[in-house]
């Protein structure tokens, strides 16, 4: 499996290519956030066929550039909203596995920053969009928001393998091990908890 | 990307070095020497290292100055002497690892992780280390000065008798760092985070 994480300027948000060869395979996108001219020399030069892009949810930063993936590169979109930006998608349950175009992608999905949030587990990543970010979860509306979104954490993420790499919506990628160590968020709830 | 298979040892819970089923700590002899001479090999041809993992390495005067390393997996290991001045390091996970008296000199580093490692008098000077995850590091006696870390997390970090000079500290995090005799001359410290409230601001 190959991952290629590509910042976008406009909204500072990460966007992911998932691909399971080097050259002339089935590539997927997760959260659509722009197609600029670096990630098209990407898809260009190793020949990737974009099978699906995956949203995490629907905030604007996160799928700006999916107007233009349709026009260039049109596929599937899937995504627990029945539309996105006036798109129709694959509408996606609470929890359930795909295999698309034989690659094997589990949906979990894990409420409070948005009621859309999905987590996408492919191989040994999981992309979390603006669920889980390295030392911290994301930002809730309400406190209780924050309690439903530490509680999914909690119990959907980090029973994973300490080893999984984690691939957030912002900053720097992670593992599941180092966030049970560091996410200043998720200790300091524990604190409280106890 | 390095493929994630767990060491095959009864309770070992690492990840296997490629391409064996177990990690460096379970490896035979036979298997380090070849694991080693593998990684040996890719740096003289050119220098190019990819979808590697050597969890538990231990690494001393490792020459990986001007090479590339990209989606490999270095945790828990130990490099001490090592240069890797003018490297290019992009998706690499150095987590949990020890780096002694070792050099990352006008390095160019994106998406890399160094989470909870120690960094004992190494040089990180003149680099660009964007988006990178220095999450709970303890850096004792380091020289950061002239890097662009833009983006890059060092919260919960212990950060000793340091040297930030002249850096590029926008968006940098430093939330519940530990933070004494660090200098942050010609840096812009107010640019970074130190507390939730800046970070969600």
């Amino acid at each position: 499996m190959r991952v290629y994480s590509h910042f976008c300027d406009n909204g500072q948000v990460n966007s992911y290519l998932v691909t399971l060869g080097e050259e002339g395979c089935k590539a997927l996108v997760i959260d659509p956030a722009d197609l600029d001219e670096t990630l098209i020399r990407i898809i260009e030069g190793h020949r990737y066929e974009i099978a699906g892009i995956l949203v995490t949810h629907d905030h604007e930063n996160h799928v700006r550039g999916l107007g233009k993936y349709q026009k260039i590169y049109p596929c599937p979109v899937y995504a627990y909203r029945s539309s996105i930006m006036g798109l129709e998608t694959r509408r996606l349950d609470e929890e359930q596995d795909l295999d698309i175009e034989g690659m094997r992608v589990g949906v979990m999905r894990v409420v409070g920053h948005s009621d859309d949030s999905l987590v996408y587990v492919i191989g040994n990543a999981i992309f979390t969009g603006d669920t889980l970010a390295a030392g911290r979860v994301s930002s809730t509306t309400s406190m209780s928001r924050k309690a439903t979104l530490i509680a999914g954490i909690r119990s959907r993420l980090m029973c994973l393998d300490d080893n999984m790499l984690v691939f957030p919506g912002h900053g720097c990628p992670t593992k599941i091990r180092i966030e049970k160590m560091f996410n200043h968020d998720l200790l300091e709830n524990e604190v409280v908890l106890s | 990307m390095f493929a994630g298979t767990i060491c095959s040892h009864p309770q070992c819970r690492s990840v296997a070095c490629t391409p064996f089923d177990k990690c460096f700590h379970h490896s035979s002899a036979q298997e380090r020497e070849l694991i080693l001479s593998h990684l040996r090999s890719c740096l003289e041809a050119g220098g190019i290292i990819k979808d590697l993992s050597i969890v538990g390495g231990d690494f001393e005067g490792l020459d990986i100055k001007s090479s590339h390393v990209r989606a490999s997996n270095f945790s828990f290991s130990t490099f001490r002497g090592c240069d890797f001045t003018g490297s290019r390091l992009s998706s690499c996970f150095f987590d949990m690892c020890i780096f002694t008296d070792c050099r990352f000199d006008e390095v160019h580093a994106r998406y890399c992780v160094f989470s909870g490692s120690a960094f004992i008098r190494c040089t990180l000077t003149g680099s660009t280390m964007v988006e990178c995850n220095f999450m709970g590091i303890d850096s004792l006696s380091n020289d950061f000065s002239s890097s662009d870390l833009y983006f890059s997390n060092f919260s919960m970090a212990r950060l000793l008798d340091t040297k930030m000079e002249d850096c590029n500290l926008k968006r940098v995090n430093f939330r519940a760092s530990a933070i004494e005799r660090v200098s942050f001359l010609w840096s812009n410290p107010e640019e970074a985070f130190f507390r939730k409230e800046d970070e969600e601001s």
